[in-house]
């Protein structure tokens, strides 16, 4: 198909005629509201608590209360239970309605174990309920964080694009994708399973905690005690948002800990993100065994 | 850890790249409103995974692919639309803000096509970025940016009336994806 040149160029022309002319609100850093909103992800991810914790705690308390609410009676339940020994609840959608986006029932969250004396859960999962093909994002990872003694997984899409996500306790040994075998620090270890990504995460395949004396860059991934080790056992393959996820497209990490421990996953609106449609994150902690 | 971007670094990335990635989106996105957000949200994405840049590329280009994809991401997010101003008389380049850019038929006629189509025009004769790095931002093949770049200056020319002869040269399109490049 023949295009003329000189189309072409006078497009180019016009092109940077309009847009050239342009000038953003906020051209200088200092000024720049992205500077504001991950100055304090950043300055908190070495402090005691940081807001992401504080919101996402926030979320999991005001989360509690629903349940208890739903508990008692004062909502119909609108989500359906989840293939996981706790009782899924349901979660208010807080992002801003963009009309894009359904809803999904599964958007739940578990309530935390501690809540019921005596209960160790050792196992959480959940299931994808909307095709992700064509996300132009493709689905991944965008965040990896287990610095907190807590582990942060965010998505830059709602959690239900996402295939499924299993997390079951796990015994060594270990092994990769091509056999090899691993060697993961820990008395007792999980193994979280991430089906249907679009991207293997960009983070280390090797997450240890943070050496003495040797402090990590502002970028520097740690994990955050009781987590011993975290390894990425297989990578999911880079697949095409547009055709979405292969068969194959997962990606699988053993979480060592220091010592056996139950679990505690929440899912939530990441802070930083909140736009999104529903539930992004997993907040997933380990709490010792009653 | 040698091409990791340092918090410096970053303010120094932000203020020599935010005029083109900013112009980029408003390209993709048409709306200066959202275009400002998203650039904002382009830059926190690019913050968040700065640790993951490996330096395969230079900077401004993976700064360039967290752009797009955040605009085209915030596209469907937000349903952005290119606005009817509310005074006719912005559309005169005569009595327009300085620095303000207007709505013209060229923005029109964008609108018309696929987001992802826009951006690979905007990248192609904006940015002037070659088809192997259009490929990579839009996540797609060398070949498939030629299509989609022939598809959508096909509905311009028919959408725009510019006056140019009408001598139809080559295309530099076909000549691209013919060297491979």
């Amino acid at each position: 198909m023949a295009v003329d040149r000189r189309f072409e160029d006078r497009l180019r022309d016009e092109l940077k005629a309009v847009l050239g002319s342009a000038s953003g609100p906020h051209p200088s850093w200092a000024d720049a509201p992205a500077r504001r909103r991950v100055t304090d992800a950043a300055a908190n991810r070495g402090g005691v608590r940081r807001p992401t914790t504080l919101l996402i705690a926030a979320a999991v308390a005001l989360t509690a209360l629903t349940g208890a609410f739903i508990a008692g009676g004062g909502l119909e339940r609108a989500v359906a239970p989840a293939p996981s020994p706790t009782q899924p609840v349901a979660i208010t959608d807080s992002s801003p309605s963009s009309g894009f986006l359904a809803p999904s029932p599964s958007s739940s969250v578990s309530p935390a174990p501690t809540a019921s004396p005596g209960v160790c859960s050792t196992q959480w999962s959940s299931d994808g309920t909307v095709d992700p093909k064509g996300m132009t994002d493709g689905i991944r990872v965008d965040l990896f964080d287990p610095s907190e003694g807590s582990l942060l997984v965010a998505f830059g899409h709602p959690l239900y694009f996402v295939r499924s996500i299993a997390l079951e306790a796990a015994a060594p040994p270990f092994k990769t994708a091509t056999g090899a075998a691993v060697a993961v620090r820990g008395s007792s270890f999980y193994r979280l399973t991430l089906r249907g990504l679009t991207k293997t995460t960009a983070a280390p395949d090797d997450i240890l905690p943070r050496s003495p004396g040797i402090a990590p860059g502002p970028g520097g991934v740690v994990a955050g005690p009781p987590m011993a080790e975290l390894r990425k056992l297989q990578a999911a393959p880079y697949s095409r948002p547009v055709d979405g996820p292969k068969k194959d497209s997962t990606e699988v990490w053993i979480i060592g800990l220091q010592a056996p421990m139950c679990l505690d996953v929440h899912t939530v609106l990441d802070p930083i993100d909140s736009e999104q449609r529903g539930p992004n994150a997993l907040l997933i902690r380990f709490y010792p065994r009653p | 850890m040698a091409f990791r971007i340092e918090v410096d670094d970053f303010a120094s990335l932000y203020e020599r790249t935010y005029p083109l990635v900013y112009r980029t989106i408003l390209g993709i996105c048409g709306d200066r409103a959202a275009a400002a957000d998203l650039t904002q949200d382009a830059y926190v994405q690019a913050y968040r995974r700065r640790s993951s840049f490996r330096g395969e590329v230079p900077a401004e280009a993976w700064l360039h692919r967290i752009a797009v994809n955040t605009a085209l991401s915030g596209l469907r997010r937000r349903r952005v639309r290119w606005t009817e101003p509310l005074d006719p008389t912005i559309h005169d380049r005569a009595t327009a803000p300085p620095g303000e850019p207007v709505d013209t038929d060229l923005q029109q006629a964008l609108l018309l096509l696929q987001p992802q189509a826009r951006a690979a025009i905007v990248l192609r004769y904006y940015v002037d970025l070659d088809y192997a790095t259009i490929a990579t931002i839009l996540g797609t093949s060398t070949g498939n940016v030629g299509s989609l770049l022939s598809r959508a200056l096909e509905r311009l020319r028919h959408e725009l009336a510019f006056d140019v002869p009408s001598v139809a040269l080559a295309s530099s399109s076909a000549e691209e994806v013919s060297h491979g490049r």
